[in-house]
């Protein structure tokens, strides 16, 4: 009876150890869509005293960055940057977005001067 | 589907929880020894894999946000003690290890060493000498933290070797632990109820007396002392305890805890906990635990013990079991387990006695069989048979 139970709790805690991380990416491959008329750069999470670039990329509109992977799977704080109309680098704030893990594409645009966002 | 469920309501843990989890580590290991080591206990052993399932559940805050990713925690704990010849001292030896930590991904073994992982082991190791007929014990030894891999969000951490000792004398015993010449901890434990499994009595008003533990911790090494006071009452006959936990100097009762062993041998037990967070909220919790499987949700026990990770559905891998003389007893237990009979006996003498008494019936039982041999022998042997029918070819 005990051994039973012994091969029935491994069994179970093999399947979930092997098989989640199958089902579930622990980083996070991201590429930028700019569908905005404005060049996009920096895409980076913000921390409290520190912040990583996460596509250092600058994405001219209608462009796809390249794909960068860190390891953020769950929910960050994102910003960028945006050339304003008077030439100026301008820091746009995303808010929290939550990233699933795995590959991503991120689009951006600018909507009734809001800026956007949706994954793909 | 209950998981799940509960999943939209579950917290999560922070990075200084994770980097905390070393030195409380540490302390539960030297906790555990203290109620290990009895003049007189033969061995403990213990392992656990505690398995949190839910990436959703151990989702790590940061200062960048909020991570998912798993915890993982496995220990295991060996202690053995023997009499040194007929000198009526008792040498031990000791080992608690334990690995933890919190990775992006699940692991058992290898962990991913993500950009916020922590993956550390803690190890305890020691001596101790006993004389059980003195009530009396002595130990020491090494601790040893050990990071494998700290993530940038955490509080930079080394190898560090700590040193210990803990003494017992009847009911009272303490311990302290020290890192180079600085003070960590020290811990007075009074364990005032009398149980069977030492010597004591089985019912009546002794068996309620408290269990107190009162410990002085130095974790940050500044100087500013806290103070854990940890008090277990046995409220009905050795199978309801009570169990307070209060920290100070910022005068918070930490948890309450009601837990029923349905035998006194403490192997099995089913718990309710409230643990009272720091801002005043209470979190109830409860679980289960059997011989090799533990399933707890929110349990006290677990918040304190894994790195104050909190709203969690633990699966867990669980076996604590100790030998006190030639009883065999779950951790902290009062009683023999009601599986054990009399039959196993390590005394040198009884085996012994029983040897030669099984020698004797054996030489008596062949002596009589080789007699009625020699007596079926001398006369002549007669055989019938039954049931054999002899049919004649048609």
């Amino acid at each position: 009876m005990k051994k039973w139970i012994l091969a029935l709790v491994s069994t179970v805690f093999f399947m979930l150890s092997a098989c989640t991380h199958l089902v579930l990416d622990s980083t996070e491959r991201l590429q930028v869509k700019n569908l905005s008329d404005q060049d996009i750069t920096d895409l980076s999470v913000v921390g409290k005293s520190d912040t990583i670039v996460w596509i250092p990329d600058t994405v001219a509109p209608g462009e796809l960055s390249f794909v960068h992977e860190q390891d953020f799977v769950g929910s960050f704080h994102i910003i960028f940057k945006t050339l304003d109309s008077t030439g100026a680098w301008e820091i746009v704030d995303m808010g929290k977005i939550d990233f699933d893990g795995g590959s991503e594409l991120l689009k951006i645009s600018k909507k009734d001067g809001e800026w956007d966002h949706e994954f793909e | 589907m209950l998981v799940l469920s509960l999943s939209a309501h579950a917290g999560h843990l922070k990075a200084s929880g994770v980097s905390a989890g070393g030195s409380v580590t540490r302390d539960l290991q030297l906790r555990e020894f203290g109620m290990v080591f009895h003049p007189g206990a033969d061995g403990y052993l213990g392992a656990n894999l505690l398995y949190f399932p839910l990436p959703s559940q151990s989702q790590l805050s940061t200062e960048y946000g909020k991570h998912e990713g798993y915890v993982l925690r496995e220990n295991f704990a060996g202690y053995f003690a023997e009499e040194l010849g007929k000198s009526g001292w008792d040498l031990g030896v000791l080992w608690w290890i334990e690995r933890h930590g919190w990775d992006s991904e699940d692991f058992a073994v290898f962990p991913n060493y993500g950009k916020f992982s922590l993956i550390r082991s803690v190890q305890t190791t020691g001596l101790s000498i006993a004389r059980p007929d003195l009530n009396l014990g002595v130990a020491g030894g090494i601790q040893y933290t050990n990071p494998e891999y700290v993530g940038k969000v955490y509080e930079p951490e080394t190898d560090t070797l700590y040193e210990w000792a803990a003494a017992t004398w009847g009911p009272i015993s303490a311990q302290t632990s020290f890192h180079h010449s600085s003070f960590r901890h020290a811990r007075v434990s009074l364990n005032l109820e009398s149980k069977k499994v030492l010597g004591g009595r089985e019912s009546g008003p002794l068996t309620y007396l408290p269990n107190i533990d009162v410990a002085i911790y130095d974790r940050n090494g500044d100087g500013e002392d806290s103070l854990r006071l940890f008090w277990e009452q046995n409220l009905i006959a050795q199978r309801l305890y009570a169990e307070v936990a209060v920290y100070f100097p910022d005068p918070a009762l930490r948890f309450v805890a009601l837990k029923y062993y349905p035998d006194p041998s403490k192997v099995v037990s089913i718990d309710v906990t409230c643990y009272r967070k720091s801002n005043g909220d209470l979190l109830w919790g409860g679980g289960i635990s059997m011989p090799f499987v533990r399933v707890a949700y929110n349990h006290a026990d677990d918040i304190e013990n894994v790195f104050g990770l909190r709203g969690t559905f633990v699966l867990q891998f669980h076996f604590a079991i100790e030998k006190i003389r030639d009883t065999f007893v779950g951790l902290n237990g009062s009683k023999a387990t009601p599986m054990m009979t009399r039959e196993i006996d390590t005394d040198d003498n009884v085996k012994k006695q029983r040897r030669e008494q099984r020698e004797q019936e054996f030489n008596e039982s062949r002596r009589k069989s080789s007699l009625q041999e020699s007596s079926k022998t001398n006369s002549p042997r007669e055989i019938t048979a039954t049931g054999i029918v002899l049919e004649k070819a048609k």
